[in-house]
């Protein structure tokens, strides 16, 4: 499968202050994003993600490394099929979707004027078309600017936490709408913090901690179950007991169960939550 | 391309226009060209002489109040509120988005010398200046020290705060109308130090008095076409470096 965004040994430093204090905020990152993925791009504050989201979209510039897409492009020759979303927009007051959009859509490579409505009907903001986006909430500027990225029906969407500060109904939007856009066959690459919408939408996990990789891969291989419960009937009281194993360990518990002349009541898989996961992956487990 | 840089600069403008600013600078501008009509009669014979000049100085001040502030703003609010990372990351350039930036504060400052001009020359009607061509010579010098000083103030503002660049383009405005007075000291000075460096400081240093033509007419007296042709163009070139030096710095800069 060809990837949609290959990083190669990133490094990033910045001199902070009067004394010029070196920070190395990425120290060679390198990973691979599969074509048609969604992935989550993770780390705690101050890992590095944001300056990475910059160095992609060619914002900030890397002091070493690339960032190649689509296989071998560069950001410049790569742009008109990326479509990106910063982490805080905010736009002129003054602007209706319509206007806004237009403006968008004419500094991008094949755009149509009848787009507009398409889009705006896929964020759920067409009702307000015409309105001024100064007085907007939060999650209807959010999905305005999910609105300008979509323009142009971008190969990858890039998303600098697109869920932050929104209330669940519009996270909830948020996340439905990326998942029928990457239903499209369209690659996404999001950061957040919001580990149960990720769950949610991301099939893909790139995880970053003080500017170094900590795990690259799917998701569901990282959520595969490994541990099970067991529930067993006592046989001297009647009691209703319970216990965890390791699945390599569950026939031999069962077995040790059953010839102690109790009864197994219940076993079931314990479905691991995104956010033990990523504890676990940034305590190093 | 001609058309994205087009659209970027119409939405420049609109936003420019949109913004209390500009309302602030057009009103004091405004204001000071009224005003010219109360001062007049203050000058007993030099009435006509009197409105004129302060007219223009209201229309100067308001030019300069909008191309600084404009200038010290311009990107810093778009890089602050994110929105300039949504059209960077679109089809156009870093070179190309400083360059709508301009075109939008050009079409912003025409406007508003447009109804500057339209104050002036309401007011020196009425004290009796009769409109000629000529009139309209030290609103260009008017427009270019604008633009110079919003080239000046957009460059700083790639390195420093808003509210530094707004005072360091007001410094700057102080001194390159000091340029002048600078040259003669040290024509008459004999210390050898100030001989040598004097020349250089006054080259490095734009003569922004060079473009100020309001005592032409307000004493109708002018100069020969070529001088306002070249102080123009030298008024351009400043414009030019500024502007391309901005162009050098955003492109290399760091947008966090």
């Amino acid at each position: 499968m060809s990837s949609v965004i290959r990083v190669e040994d990133v490094k990033k430093d910045y001199f902070v202050g009067l004394k010029h204090t070196k920070v190395e905020a990425l120290k060679g990152v390198s990973f691979e994003i599969p074509e048609g993925s969604v992935t989550c791009f993770l780390g705690p504050n101050g890992s590095g993600k944001s300056t990475f989201i910059k160095i992609a979209t060619d914002l900030v510039r890397p002091t070493k490394g690339q960032v190649h897409f689509f296989d071998n492009l560069n950001y410049g020759q790569a742009r008109s099929r990326i479509g990106f979303v910063p982490e805080k927009p905010t736009f002129p007051g003054f602007l209706t979707p319509i206007e806004l959009l237009g403006y968008v859509g004419a500094i991008s490579k094949g755009f149509r004027k009848d787009q507009i409505n398409e889009v705006l009907k896929s964020v759920d903001l067409f009702y307000a078309k015409d309105r001024p986006c100064g007085g907007f909430s939060k999650g209807m500027n959010q999905r305005l600017a999910l609105a300008q990225a979509l323009l142009s029906e971008p190969d990858l969407l890039i998303l600098d936490e697109p869920f932050n500060g929104l209330d669940p109904d519009s996270r909830l939007n948020s996340v439905e709408i990326l998942r029928s856009y990457a239903q499209k066959g369209k690659s996404i690459f999001l950061t957040s913090h919001l580990l149960e919408d990720v769950q949610k939408v991301c099939d893909h996990l790139v995880v970053i901690k003080e500017g170094r990789l900590l795990y690259q891969g799917e998701v569901q291989s990282l959520l595969k179950t490994t541990t099970f419960s067991i529930e067993y009937k006592s046989k001297t009281s009647d009691e209703i007991l319970n216990f965890k194993v390791h699945e390599k360990d569950v026939t031999q518990s069962i077995k040790t169960i059953l010839d102690q002349g109790h009864l197994i009541w219940n076993l079931k898989p314990d479905n691991q939550e995104l956010t033990d996961i990523y504890k676990m992956l940034l305590e190093g487990k | 391309m001609f058309n994205q840089i087009y659209s970027l600069s119409h939405l420049t403008f609109a936003t420019l226009s949109h913004k209390k600013i500009y309302f602030v600078g057009l009103s004091i501008g405004a204001l000071l060209t009224l005003i010219s009509l109360l001062l007049g009669p203050l000058g007993f014979e030099e009435e006509k002489r009197l409105s004129i000049n302060f007219g223009l100085a209201g229309a100067q001040v308001g030019a300069i109040f909008l191309a600084v502030l404009s200038g010290a703003t311009i990107l810093k609010e778009e890089l602050e509120n994110q929105s300039a990372f949504i059209f960077l990351s679109k089809d156009i350039s870093r070179s190309q988005f400083i360059l709508s930036k301009f075109l939008g504060f050009i079409l912003s400052l025409l406007v508003t010398l447009g109804i500057l001009s339209g104050f002036f020359y309401l007011t020196s009607f009425l004290t009796g200046l009769e409109w000629t061509l000529k009139t309209l010579i030290p609103f260009t010098g008017i427009f270019v020290e604008a633009l110079v000083l919003f080239s000046f103030a957009l460059l700083i503002s790639l390195v420093t705060s808003s509210l530094l660049t707004v005072g360091l383009s007001f410094c700057f405005f102080m001194v390159t109308h000091w340029v002048q007075t600078f040259e003669y000291l040290i024509k008459n000075n004999p210390n050898p130090l100030l001989k040598t460096l004097g020349p250089v400081v006054t080259w490095m240093i734009p003569n922004l008095e060079s473009l100020n033509w309001k005592s032409h007419l307000t004493y109708n007296e002018w100069s020969e076409p070529n001088v306002y042709l070249i102080s123009l163009a030298y008024g351009i070139c400043w414009v030019i470096i500024f502007l391309g030096s901005s162009v050098l710095v955003f492109n290399n800069k760091d947008l966090t």
